[in-house]
């Protein structure tokens, strides 16, 4: 059995793989990456292109939106590992640990400390800390897609309040010689 | 004895039988009226809250209903958009419909630039001019008695519905509900203008009075809703949270894409409208090609329970009706476009069948055409 098999077939599916309770979680980055390619043509937006990039970015939100959820829903199962994790060690290595120690030796930075050192627990923080990029980068993906829809909108609005032909728009040839 | 027991027997039976209530027979379907303002005055009296709405008060529904799509026999048949907006204005809920539209819009301006007559001709039909056949039509409906007495539904662009609300408002600040059954007022809805320039103005009837001492002066029209007219609002009047068919964005998605763009016709239609028994006939008329607005998002009601769509029909020929007023002929014009589009689609020698257009994307349909 090859690599090859397990590995997406898409180029643009990003697996987050499976931790603890949570499921892994699939996300699919196609229309998020067209969109975001096709974030420099809002500049030069006009009628003609205006309902195609409009329906691209859209479409891109929506699968932001529906994979944020995701990640949000991830990152509550990475707090209950963590909380797992967390109990497991305190109440057993940890226990006996402080097994014959004097009371003062339970200590807050010692916990911690102690915490560190486990490998269970420090995954599920990394897995957190992961998450928590994730999502902050998608809401930053979401809040660009709502401000560049937002400036097509003013764009389009700006257009068709002018009076202008909308041929004025466009260069499709050059000057027309007499 | 027995016979006192008979004669009190007989006397019962003449007088449960004179008890008996007649009715009037019902023949066939009872079509609803629909009204829309068109240049000029229109006076409607506005009813309140009937049927399921009854107890929540509400008597304006919005809906954004797609036109243009037609059963594989040629009948028109209407359905709600499924777009929802999102207070951003993003769209959390797509509608293919609206894309398409949007599309075809799209090709039409970039073949206007490019000085593609052919082109803007053809594609001017699908979705410019007064009447397009893919149009989106944004509008509040309301249950109205109009100056002749008859009852329908009148559809009232977003603007006109903003004018109305100020006249009612300044109405119930005197203590006036302008929708009760014993204090009501017609409104003079004045309709100027074309296109993105369409004004409405709305005003309350008012009758000149002379005075003694004083001269002539304005009175308001008070109209209560009577025996007669209430009884005939169980079949005149429409279930305005029922007047379109409200299919979800897959379906809707069903339909464009197994559709034929030049006659609109889809076989997702027959099965999503004529075989769940979803709704005879087209409601409404076809929709204006003027400045479609849509109320903030939270202003309006819209009703999203699906539902089979109601007839628009012809006028009965006695009733009169007023020269603002235009009474919808949808299935007329259906039938007329049916008849029409067959040559259309004869004479394009793609013979863009529903078939053959059900495997291919819009944008690949255009470029068959030479318009992509």
């Amino acid at each position: 059995m090859s690599d090859q098999q397990d590995a997406p077939k898409s180029s643009s599916l990003m697996v987050l793989p499976a931790f603890g309770k949570a499921p892994e979680l699939k996300i699919e980055m196609a229309n998020i990456r067209t969109a975001e390619n096709r974030l420099i043509e809002a500049k030069t937006v006009n009628p003609i292109t205006y309902a195609d990039l409009e329906h691209t970015f859209n479409e891109s939100y929506r699968d932001l939106k529906r994979y944020l959820s995701s990640i949000g829903y991830a990152i509550t199962m990475a707090q209950k590992s963590i909380e797992d994790a967390k109990a497991d060690v305190i109440l057993g290595s940890y226990a006996e640990f402080l097994a014959g120690k004097p009371k003062s030796h339970d200590t807050l930075d010692m916990r911690n400390a102690y915490l560190t050192r486990d490998p269970a627990y420090t995954a599920a923080l990394e897995r957190l800390a992961q998450l928590k990029a994730l999502e902050s980068n998608f809401d930053g993906k979401i809040k660009v897609m709502e401000n560049v829809c937002r400036y097509m909108r003013k764009q389009m609005d700006l257009i068709l309040r002018s009076g202008m032909s909308n041929a004025d728009y466009y260069v499709t040839q050059g000057i027309k010689k007499k | 004895m027995k016979d006192l027991i008979k004669q009190i027997a007989d006397h019962k039976t003449r007088r449960n039988g004179m008890s008996v209530k007649i009715g009037k027979a019902k023949y066939g379907f009872t079509s609803k009226k629909y009204f829309k303002l068109k240049d000029g005055d229109s006076k409607f009296r506005i009813l309140p809250p009937l049927g399921d709405n009854a107890e929540t008060g509400v008597w304006s529904v919005f809906y954004r209903v797609h036109y243009g799509y037609k059963n594989t026999k040629g009948k028109l048949r209407v359905f709600q958009s499924s777009l929802v907006k999102n207070k951003k204005g993003m769209v959390e809920v797509p509608d293919a419909a609206v894309q398409r539209v949007a599309d075809l819009k799209a090709k039409l301006e970039a073949a206007k630039a490019a000085g593609q007559k052919e082109m803007v001709e053809r594609l001017g039909k699908l979705v410019s001019g007064q009447k397009p056949m893919y149009n989106v039509d944004s509008n509040h409906y309301m249950n109205v008695v109009d100056d002749q007495g008859n009852i329908g539904v009148l559809k009232l662009r977003h603007r006109a519905k903003q004018a109305l609300d100020v006249q009612i408002k300044k109405l119930r600040e005197k203590g006036i509900d302008p929708l009760s059954v014993d204090n009501g007022r017609f409104f003079v809805f004045t309709r100027t203008g074309s296109g993105l320039d369409t004004t409405f103005n709305v005003e309350i009837l008012k009758k000149d009075i002379e005075v003694a001492g004083v001269g002539m002066v304005q009175q308001e029209v008070v109209h209560k809703l009577s025996e007669e007219l209430i009884s005939r609002l169980s079949d005149e009047a429409a279930n305005l949270s029922k007047l379109f068919k409200a299919l979800t964005a897959e379906q809707i998605q069903s339909i464009v894409d197994r559709s034929d763009l030049l006659t609109g016709q889809s076989p997702a239609i027959d099965e999503l409208f004529d075989t769940q028994g979803g709704g005879d006939d087209s409601s409404g008329d076809e929709g204006d090609a003027e400045g479609d607005e849509e109320p903030a998002s939270g202003t309006a009601t819209t009703a999203a329970a699906a539902a089979p769509t109601q007839a628009a029909q012809t006028a009965p020929p006695a009733q009169a009706t007023p020269v603002a007023i235009v009474e919808t002929k949808a299935e007329a014009k259906a039938a007329t476009q049916a008849t029409a589009t067959p040559a259309a689609t004869t004479s394009n020698p793609l013979q863009t069948t529903a078939e053959s257009v059900a495997g291919i994307s819009d944008a690949d349909f255009l470029k068959s055409l030479g318009l992509g």
